[in-house]
């Protein structure tokens, strides 16, 4: 039994690019839960985007990243 | 959003996307040398658009959420920008995100086209504000002053364009008053603001006299050696700018015309 888990944890893996660095996350993942799994605990000024195409909030629970996604984590910052 | 007190002693207000503003004066968040300074000469600036940006963080890093505690006080309509975008999509994804972190459909919209003088990239810019106005947003593009380009922005629904005075961060305030001048004088039901290289109160002022609605600056302001005093003398400018423009400018003449009247002049006599 040990064997398998072992061997279903390897296929669990996969790398994400996450703000150009890459990141190991379970597979599958939501974007929900990689955020949470990257450390991210305040979400209310996160925005986020995969592949460069905005995910809304409410479509977080639900979208579930790939294997080399490109994921863009932005929050505030001053500008002119 | 409920307008900071504002002083401002001109009563007369502009309609900008549906919401009536007092103040002529966009000024940006950014460059400054703290972030109390930064309240303090937005505060200064009697401004009531700030303009701010996004951009990518790491969990540990806390600079965002401070950043606007900073910001969100202040009371004041939020302009988030497309800076450093190079491709209309990169600029629409920026777009999309901003309006869901800030609660506001506003976008200044800059599409690059050149890293050295960060000019707009044109037809980047028209294909970004065809789709953003598409998709709800009030779009407030970053442009050169060619007056087609003005003209096409203004067709596809921009009510506000702003051309540029010279390149982002330069202070060479406006390199072609000819060109922003037939932009004004060809686009007469367009709000208009001068939107990067201003230097110094006089370029403000002088945006102002022909006939520009209103003013965007940043770094004139935050690389000032006192962001609050210049950010109340950029205040000035702009009003005395515009108040020059509703008075009517006299035309300059070539020739030499008295001011004192000639009709009894003393010691003169018929020869």
């Amino acid at each position: 039994m040990k064997r398998e888990s072992i061997f279903r944890n390897l296929l669990s893996i996969m790398k994400v690019s996450i703000n150009n660095s890459i990141k190991e996350l379970d597979n599958p993942i939501s974007v929900l839960k990689a955020l949470e799994s990257l450390g991210y605990k305040n979400t209310t000024m996160l925005g986020v985007a995969v592949n460069q195409v905005f995910i809304p909030k409410d479509q977080w629970v639900n979208t579930y990243l790939q294997e080399n996604d490109q994921v863009d984590i932005l929050n505030p910052i001053s500008g002119g | 959003m409920q307008s900071p007190t504002s002083t401002n002693n001109s009563s007369e207000t502009w309609n900008v996307y549906g919401i009536e503003l007092q103040s002529r004066f966009f000024i940006g968040s950014a460059l400054y040398p703290s972030p109390h300074i930064m309240q303090q000469a937005i505060k200064a600036s009697k401004a009531e658009v700030i303009t701010l940006s996004l951009r990518r963080q790491s969990p540990d890093q806390k600079g965002g959420e401070k950043f606007w505690d900073y910001i969100k006080d202040l009371g004041c309509h939020l302009l988030p920008n497309t800076a450093g975008c190079h491709s209309p999509q990169e600029a629409i994804t920026i777009a999309q995100m901003s309006r869901e972190i800030f609660q506001t459909d506003w976008i200044k919209l800059e599409v690059i086209g050149d890293d050295y003088n960060l000019q707009p990239d044109p037809f980047g810019l028209l294909e970004a504000t065809e789709a953003l106005i598409k998709d709800g947003f009030k779009v407030f593009p970053y442009s050169t002053d060619d007056l087609v380009l003005c003209q096409r922005l203004q067709d596809l629904g921009c009510e506000v364009i702003m051309p540029w005075g010279s390149p982002i961060g330069t202070g060479k305030g406006l390199m072609n008053p000819y060109a922003l001048t037939t932009i004004r004088e060809r686009l007469p039901d367009v709000n208009l603001l001068v939107d990067a290289g201003i230097g110094k109160p006089s370029d403000a002022c002088q945006a102002m006299e022909l006939g520009f609605d209103g003013i965007l600056l940043n770094t004139a302001v935050a690389e000032a050696v006192d962001p609050v005093i210049m950010a109340n003398a950029f205040a000035n400018a702009i009003n005395a700018g515009r108040a020059a423009y509703k008075s009517g400018i006299m035309p300059p003449r070539q020739t030499a015309k008295p001011s004192t009247p000639t009709v009894g002049t003393p010691f003169w006599h018929q020869q």
